[in-house]
């Protein structure tokens, strides 16, 4: 991936990004401030709910405690103690009384507990209510819910008990209000909230008993499992309801028990809270979230492509000079004048390929004087030699002229065979020369390689086994799955053979000559090994300079021309070495070189030299 | 329990003249005629025409007592329950009973003058008795029957065998001490003196009867001297008293029974229906529920009636009922219906359905009729189910005739349209018949459990201060011609 793509994917990602973690930062910071408010909401309206239990349960208390200390009650009293008991006088009593009171349940109980008058069920007459006897400390217990038995069923009072004592018999007198949506109508509830209550009266769970203050609550059974709860364990607890798959109609309640004096649960309080506004809001912040993310997406590309191309122009630029560097323009200059650190990068590229030019320059003229002076040296070295002969051999002509006339004609016949070769060996020493300056482009035909390794082996073998010269001992590891390559057998033959001396050379005492060829993708690869002395890392680097030689006659021509026809051939040349252990050099060849035509094609392109590569065993 | 006493007879009258003479200061005590006689009744008469039954027993009752202001029967009953002359003078029957021969009164006319002879009471009479053969000879009427009428001279003394007149429009004409001169259906009625009335013009000028007025408008009325007469429920009477509201109330002429419906498949077994009448507190239900107004029934006639009631108990045994439940476990419970206009019904129903709960019998209470809460929906979603819309039910059956083979025939004749009852067991009394057979056929009846009587009610009516000689029969028949008001100006 480019790094202006990168940076066009990047600046997006980092919008998105950012949009998301503050839509979601939102998202959080408003559920729970939703959260903090139906919490403070339903604490204020259990707290409204028990003021109201408490105000209504003093008023129960008071109105209680007001009916059996009224003088009618006094009156029922005496005469429920008089010899002729007749109850029956005050069946209706309490209906007129509780009518008066505003109270919902009232009921007379005499001194055994049975119902002289009741308002909520007044055909129990005569019966007896026994949870009245179980208690002697009625007045100071106050007001408490309890269950009310009714003609259509028990139903859950706020209940207060007052005991009026006359002449050693107690009229009990039993009253107070339904707890019921009335009640629950009482409360004040803000918007998206609702109050329920469950009367918990029947000995497994019923629908019927779930009212809402506008009625029975709907769905009722969904209650069920909560109410279960409550029964296993009283206590305030808070739950979720999901009424449908949509979370808008999540509810969230919270349940306060209603206990009875025995602590057995008569009723539990549901305090609702609808989830529709949050989630409706939640949404709204996620739509909000994602339009403006598609904006900031939209923009973000737009400047992201925008800020991508102005930042990665000039690193382009510098790219591209980079490449043309690399690709040996040394004169490449990246023309960016801005002034921030991209501009400083531009400069010190440019001052940096300046120098690099200056100094390739440097070191060109410099390897140049080298060059020269290396081949003046060893034309020097190489002259010097048929040269001093030549000396030599002249001074004694004169000599000979001068003091041993008699012997001239042998001397001057011997003198000048004598010239005559020095002569022929600095013909030959100018023609080595000369053949290194004329290197032939290669001709390229399909050729054998394999082949051909064998048929320069075929020529050195009398060499191999000549009495007198150390012993070679010749090694072929040949692919015989090898492809045909496209290269010119003569200058790849003269090459493998001067690799080949220069294996003898490194063997004065015998050893052996490996060959091995290996087919590989891209062509062939041949390994000339030898177990030879080796060569020093030094030795190994100069290797392929022209007139370098570790020989003591050497013209150092041998592995430049070696080196000079593999890259003729697009191929490249590495050798290997360890001192004492031999030294093998590594030739790959392309099965068809590229840049470099064959026979057949119109015009060949020279090719500059590969770059030797040179590998050393540590 | 009557709590007046009567104040028209020749008798009394000598014995008013006497002290009129001896004692000038009570004069005040001496019947004088005049004044309106107010009436407020809770009843809704739609009709004074006997042919067109009210719907209710209510209705039917005050029905009943209006009619007898208009019209007269050609017998009445006595204070004990015998027959008396009234339009016919006297009555022969044959060995059989199966033909009567009476004697009308002469000089006797109907309000618009017409005279009373034969055939305008045997238009009456073969009006509601389409059985009988009603024809005359002479100035007599003859009644003949194919079965014996052994106690027609009794039947005859009902209201509906009242001598009428019956115009096209549906208006009715009779010899009775008042005449009609206006009628709102269920909401008024006045009725003003008959000066021609055969037996003597009656004290007060003329009646106006307010009808539909409730309970506290009727005691507002009475208080307020509005009202001269109010009926009041017998539930209410002792509060009614305590106020200082004068209660006039009769022997118990009223039963209130429990009806098993025809058609009910939980009540079938007859343990439960006898596990239930076992269960019920009918001393509770009297003194509770009708505070003492009424007496606990375990027959269908009133023992001033019939006098063997005793011999039936009326004991709750709640234990007995709760061991008979345990064996059949209802698996579920009774519909028991009352009628939803009738407070003292649903009291009953409610304590019953405590009562039952008691001894392991579920019984759920509903009000029945299309007035009631709810009523014509349960009506419907029963009909719809094809099931009934209640297993038992609370009836009020009130006496025709204090006569216990009247009123029993007649309680009979209903509860064979009522109750699942075998045929036999409601067939007609027509064969004289002693008390001792009389118990057997009530004993028969009462054993099946169908019916289970509850409780006998009197008649209550209330009276303003200045009503004198109020002096109803004892099974609740008023004698309105025979009261003066107090405080009249001659």
């Amino acid at each position: 991936m480019s790094f202006r793509l990168k940076m066009f994917v990047l600046f997006p990602l980092v919008v998105v990004a950012a949009v998301a973690i503050v839509s979601v930062g939102v998202t959080v910071f408003t559920r729970r401030a939703f959260e903090r408010l139906d919490s403070s909401h339903t604490d204020a309206i259990v707290s409204q709910f028990q003021r109201e239990f408490a105000s209504q349960g003093q008023r129960i208390v008071r109105g209680i405690q007001d009916i059996s200390g009224s003088e009618a009650t006094l009156n029922m009293a005496i005469h429920l103690n008089a010899r002729d008991i007749d109850p029956s006088a005050y069946g209706h009593d309490a209906v007129s009384v509780a009518s008066d009171h505003h109270f919902a349940f009232l009921e007379f109980a005499g001194n055994d507990g049975s119902i002289i008058s009741s308002m909520q069920w007044p055909a129990r007459f005569g019966y007896k209510e026994t949870w009245l006897l179980q208690r002697a400390d009625w007045p100071a217990h106050g007001a408490f819910l309890q269950k009310v038995d009714t003609p259509d069923g028990p139903e859950l009072g706020l209940i207060a008990v007052s005991v009026l004592p006359v002449a050693g018999s107690n009229l009990y007198t039993a009253g107070g209000e339904r707890l019921d949506k009335s009640f629950l109508s009482s409360l004040s509830l803000p918007p998206g909230m609702r109050a329920l209550l469950y009367v918990n009266l029947d000995a497994n769970f019923s629908a019927q008993n779930l009212t809402a203050v506008d009625g029975p609550a709907p769905q009722a059974d969904r209650f069920a499992p909560l109410v279960a709860r409550e029964l296993q364990q009283p206590g305030e607890i808070t739950a979720t309801v999901h009424w449908t798959p949509d979370a808008a109609s999540d509810e969230v309640f919270h349940l306060l028990p209603l206990l009875g004096p025995d602590k057995n649960l008569l009723g539990v309080l549901f305090v609702g809270s609808s989830r529709h506004d949050l989630v409706l809001l939640e949404r709204d912040i996620r739509r909000l979230a994602l339009l403006v993310g598609g904006i900031a997406l939209a923009l973000g590309i737009l400047l992201s492509w925008w800020a991508a191309v102005r930042v990665t122009r000039p690193v382009a630029k510098l790219v591209t000079g980079a490449q043309e560097v690399a690709s040996g323009n040394w004169d490449a200059r990246v023309a960016i004048h801005s002034r921030d650190e991209i501009g400083t990068l531009a400069g010190a590229f440019n001052q940096m390929t300046g120098q690099l030019a200056e100094q390739r320059e440097r070191l060109i003229q410099t390897e140049r004087v080298a060059a020269w002076r290396e081949l003046a040296r060893r034309l020097a070295h190489e002259l010097k030699n048929p040269l001093f002969p030549l000396q030599i051999t002249v001074e004694n002509l004169r000599r000979a002229r001068e003091q041993h006339a008699a012997d001239f004609d042998e001397i001057f016949r011997e003198s000048t065979d004598t010239l005559l070769a020095e002569i022929q060996n600095l013909k030959t020493i100018v023609g080595r020369f000369s053949d290194f300056a004329k290197m032939p482009r290669p001709e390229l035909h399909a050729l054998d390689v394999n082949e051909m390794v064998r048929g320069v082996t075929r020529l050195f073998e009398p060499r191999f086994i000549a009495p007198g010269e150390p012993k070679i001992t010749t090694e072929l590891h040949l692919d015989e799955k090898l492809p045909l390559i496209q290269a010119d057998s003569v200058l790849l033959h003269r090459a493998i053979g001067n690799l080949v001396l220069n294996a003898i050379d490194a063997m004065p005492n015998g050893g052996t000559l490996a060959l091995r060829t290996v087919a590989h993708d891209s062509g062939v690869r041949l390994e000339i090994s030898d177990t030879g002395a080796g060569l020093t890392r030094e030795e190994c680097e100069r290797l392929f300079t022209p007139y370098y030689t570790t020989k003591l006659h050497g013209t150092g021509l041998g592995l430049a021309i070696v080196q000079s026809v593999v890259s003729d051939h697009g191929g490249r040349i590495s050798v290997s070495s360890e001192p004492g252990h031999g030294t093998t050099f590594r030739i790959d060849l392309l099965e068809r070189p590229p840049n470099v035509t064959s026979i057949d094609s119109v015009s060949v392109k020279s090719k500059k030299p590969a770059e030797p590569v040179l590998e050393r065993k540590v | 329990m009557r709590r007046t006493l009567s104040a028209r007879s020749t008798t009394s009258s000598l014995l008013f003249a006497l002290l009129f003479l001896a004692l000038p200061t009570s004069a005040a005590r001496r019947p004088r005629y005049g004044g309106m006689l107010t009436i407020d009744l809770q009843a809704r008469v739609t009709s004074l025409d006997p042919a067109q039954k009210q719907g209710t027993v209510a209705d039917q009752i005050v029905q009943e007592q209006l009619l007898r202001l208009i019209a007269d029967r050609l017998v009445e009953l006595g204070q004990l329950g015998q027959p008396k002359p009234a339009l016919a003078i006297s009555w022969q029957h044959n060995d059989k009973f199966t033909r009567w021969e009476f004697h009308l009164r002469p000089n006797v006319k109907f309000q618009d003058a017409t005279p009373l002879t034969p055939q305008p009471v045997i238009d009456s009479l073969q009006a509601v008795n389409p059985t009988w053969r009603v024809s005359s000879a002479n100035d007599s009427v003859i009644v003949e029957s194919d079965s014996p009428l052994p106690e027609l001279s009794c039947i005859l003394a009902e209201a509906q065998n009242s001598i009428l007149l019956r115009e096209p429009t549906g208006e009715v004409i009779g010899t009775g001490p008042f005449r009609l001169t206006t009628w709102e259906p269920g909401h008024h009625a006045v009725f003003a003196a008959n000066d021609d009335y055969w037996g003597g013009r009656p004290f007060v000028d003329g009646i106006d009867v307010q009808m539909g007025r409730t309970v506290r408008e009727r005691m507002i009325d009475l208080d307020l001297g509005k009202a001269d007469i109010a009926d009041v429920a017998p539930d209410r009477a002792r509060i009614d008293a305590s106020r200082g509201v004068r209660i006039s109330a009769s022997d118990p002429t009223e039963l209130v029974a429990l009806i098993f419906s025809r058609s009910s498949t939980r009540a079938k077994d007859i343990r439960i229906r006898q596990a239930l009448s076992l269960a019920i507190d009918r001393s509770s239900l009297v003194d509770f529920v009708l505070q003492k107004e009424g007496a606990p029934a375990g027959a269908l006639l009133p023992q001033w009636s019939s006098g063997y009631e005793f011999l039936f108990s009326t004991a709750p045994d709640t234990a007995a009922a709760r061991q008979i439940t345990s064996q059949i476990s209802p698996a579920h419970a009774l519909r028991l219906g009352y009628d939803a206009d009738d407070s003292m019904e649903r009291m009953i129903a409610e304590r019953i359905a405590v009562n039952a709960q008691a001894a392991g019998i579920s019984i759920s209470v509903r009000a029945i009729g299309i007035d009631s809460p709810g009523g014509a929906a349960n009506h419907a979603a029963n009909h719809a189910a094809d099931v009934p819309e209640y297993d038992a039910r609370i009836v009020r059956l009130s006496m025709c005739s204090p006569a216990p083979e009247v009123a029993l025939g007649d309680f009979l004749q209903t509860l064979a349209q009522l109750a699942d009852l075998d045929p036999s067991l409601t067939a007609p009394l027509n064969d004289p018949i002693n008390p001792g057979q009389l118990h057997s056929r009530e004993r028969a009846v009462v054993d099946t459990y169908e019916v289970i009587p509850l409780v006998h009610v009197p008649e209550v009516v209330g009276l303003s201060a200045r009503v004198r000689d109020w002096i109803p029969a004892r099974w609740g028949a008023w004698h309105v011609a025979d009261i003066w008001l107090d405080g009249v100006a001659p």
